[in-house]
């Protein structure tokens, strides 16, 4: 059980004169219950990858499957489900409820306007206080919220997300990260991002593009030992690494990275101590 | 469904006619629509078609974006074939016969005859657009239109209105896919069930469509006046048009060509 990327390929206008290579031999699996980070800067293949793991678009080499089908088979409709960048710009319905509910009602299910209430509940959203409100009037951070609530209803075991915290202020991202972090206790979750580090502490997997390949794969606590492939890929350095890398260069003993900023604090206040003694 | 890329659109590769003045072409395509209305012979039409088969084989615009038009008129081909060949018992000798309706030699030859110049009209004026960027065809324009202000028509106005008009084309069939994409991956199906049917499955799609054309279209008119746009009159161009010798020997080629079709042959 799992989605599985094999040394997957994807050429844009491919047999024609505009042919654009975009996705080259990559290899990706992603368990129900992982949470994987796709890093890279613009135009290195993530968001193509996450259209090729949706079914969305044909592999051109390789393959993908979604337990053990092609997530374009009509076996896997449903098993999928994916939020775009700036996904609120796609709202259509009156209320909120019946825009949530959407996804739901396409696959069939029981009662949508029950599955899409508790989705808007899973992104921290009040059902009554929401529901009926037109999706047109919320504020950025909401609107986030209800696309992602979207694609939570149609309760997939795999959720992609292109970019989800982009465009939004500090609180709105701190809700789009809890929601995330939550839905990975029911499902397998790719979160394509520029930046990382937000999502860091709760990760298990970390996928660096460049020019469309893989420049750097492996689990996150590997990006504090393999920083200098991670920095040769063009992506910054999370913060709290960084901070980590320096304080160990200047003779701070830290023998693991910490990915939350509380333990990696406390790790350099205890090797403050150590050195003073 | 895939709505990018699609007919008409420009080319971005170099070649002669890609270098031709954008009136120059123009007027090329106005003598090319004169020239196929006159032809009124087998000979003149195989003409054209030679001469559309050079423009394409020029412009180095591949031949089956030169070609995509054509896919779009194929019932209107089909109707004009058969609207000719067709005959209601025919009294010459029949090539097919079913019942009263028949085909005969000299129906099915007038039909391939205006079938043939419905296509050559289509891929002969998409050229203009394959191989002129959407500000080149609009300055054109403009140019053309100028002596129309003596009437006051606004030909400043309407030229940037083609150009934005022309320029937000691929971006809203961009927009326009990316929401099917997206309400697609959310279960919606837009090839199920019949005529009324598919025509509800768009909904989802053309109200967040219309929405984010109308915020766009906000944006760009306040980011135009906050940048001082007040019109057409008295701007300048920072790349002026020059006909050159070449677009001129160009236009007095293909006014001769008409000639010689619609008069000598």
């Amino acid at each position: 059980m799992a989605l599985i990327a094999h040394r997957l390929g994807y050429t844009y206008g491919r047999n024609t004169g505009f042919a654009v290579e975009a996705v080259r031999d990559i290899d990706l699996e992603v368990a129900p219950g992982m949470l994987v980070l796709v890093a890279g800067t613009t135009g290195s293949g993530k968001s193509t990858l996450l259209r090729l793991l949706a079914g969305l678009l044909e592999p051109g080499a390789g393959s993908v499957s979604v337990d053990g089908v092609a997530p374009s088979a009509r076996e896997a409709r449903g098993a999928v489900s994916i939020v775009f960048q700036n996904p609120e710009s796609q709202f259509f319905a009156e209320t909120v409820l019946a825009d949530v509910a959407f996804g739901p009602r396409n696959l069939g299910a029981g009662d949508p306007d029950s599955e899409a209430a508790q989705a808007l509940a899973a992104v921290g959203l009040d059902p009554q206080a929401f529901g009926d409100r037109s999706p047109f009037t919320l504020s950025g951070g909401e609107a986030r919220r209800v696309a992602i609530a979207g694609a939570l209803a149609m309760r997939a075991p795999y959720l992609l997300l292109d970019e989800p915290t982009a465009g939004l202020d500090a609180a709105g991202r701190r809700d789009v990260v809890a929601a995330i972090v939550r839905e990975r206790e029911q499902a397998g979750c790719v979160v394509v991002t520029h930046d990382p580090e937000e999502f860091l502490a709760h990760a298990d997997y970390v996928l660096v593009l460049a020019g469309g390949t893989s420049v750097f794969a492996g689990p996150v606590a590997s990006v504090y030992e393999r920083a200098n492939e991670y920095l040769a890929a063009g992506v910054r350095l999370p913060e709290l690494v960084r901070t980590q890398l320096l304080a160990r260069a200047r003779g701070a003993d830290l023998p693991r990275m910490e990915l939350d900023p509380t333990a990696a604090a406390g790790a350099l206040v205890r090797s403050a101590r150590e050195v003073s003694r | 469904m895939r709505l990018t890329g699609g007919f008409g659109q420009y080319v971005p590769v170099s070649s002669p006619v890609h270098l031709m003045d954008a009136r120059a072409k123009m007027g090329l395509v106005a003598l090319f629509t004169a020239g196929i209305f006159l032809v009124d012979d087998h000979v003149g039409l195989v003409v054209m078609a030679l001469a559309v088969g050079v423009a394409v084989q020029v412009s180095r615009v591949p031949w089956r974006i030169a070609l995509r038009g054509i896919k779009a008129l194929t019932i209107i081909l089909a109707f004009t074939l058969l609207a000719h060949a067709l005959r209601w018992n025919p009294a010459t000798v029949t090539l097919v016969r079913i019942g009263p309706l028949g085909v005969d030699g000299p129906g099915l030859l007038e039909g391939i005859f205006f079938a043939t110049r419905i296509m050559l009209l289509v891929v002969g004026t998409s050229l203009l657009t394959l191989t002129t960027t959407p500000v080149q065809l609009t300055d054109g324009l403009e140019y053309v239109m100028r002596p129309l202000r003596v009437v006051r028509f606004p030909a400043g106005e309407v030229a940037m209105m083609l150009t934005i008009a022309l320029r937000f084309i691929p971006t809203t069939a961009q927009e326009a896919e990316k929401i099917m994409t997206a309400q697609a991956a959310r279960g919606a199906r837009f090839d199920e069930g019949g005529p009324l049917r598919r025509a509800k499955a768009f909904v989802p799609v053309l109200v967040p469509l219309f929405v984010n054309l109308f915020r766009r279209a906000e944006e760009l008119a306040v980011a135009m006046e906050s940048r001082c746009y007040r019109g057409g009159e008295g701007r300048t161009r920072l790349n002026v048009a020059v006909m050159r010798p070449s677009d001129w020997a160009a236009l007095v080629l293909g006014g001769a060509l008409v000639i010689v079709i619609g008069i000598v042959l």
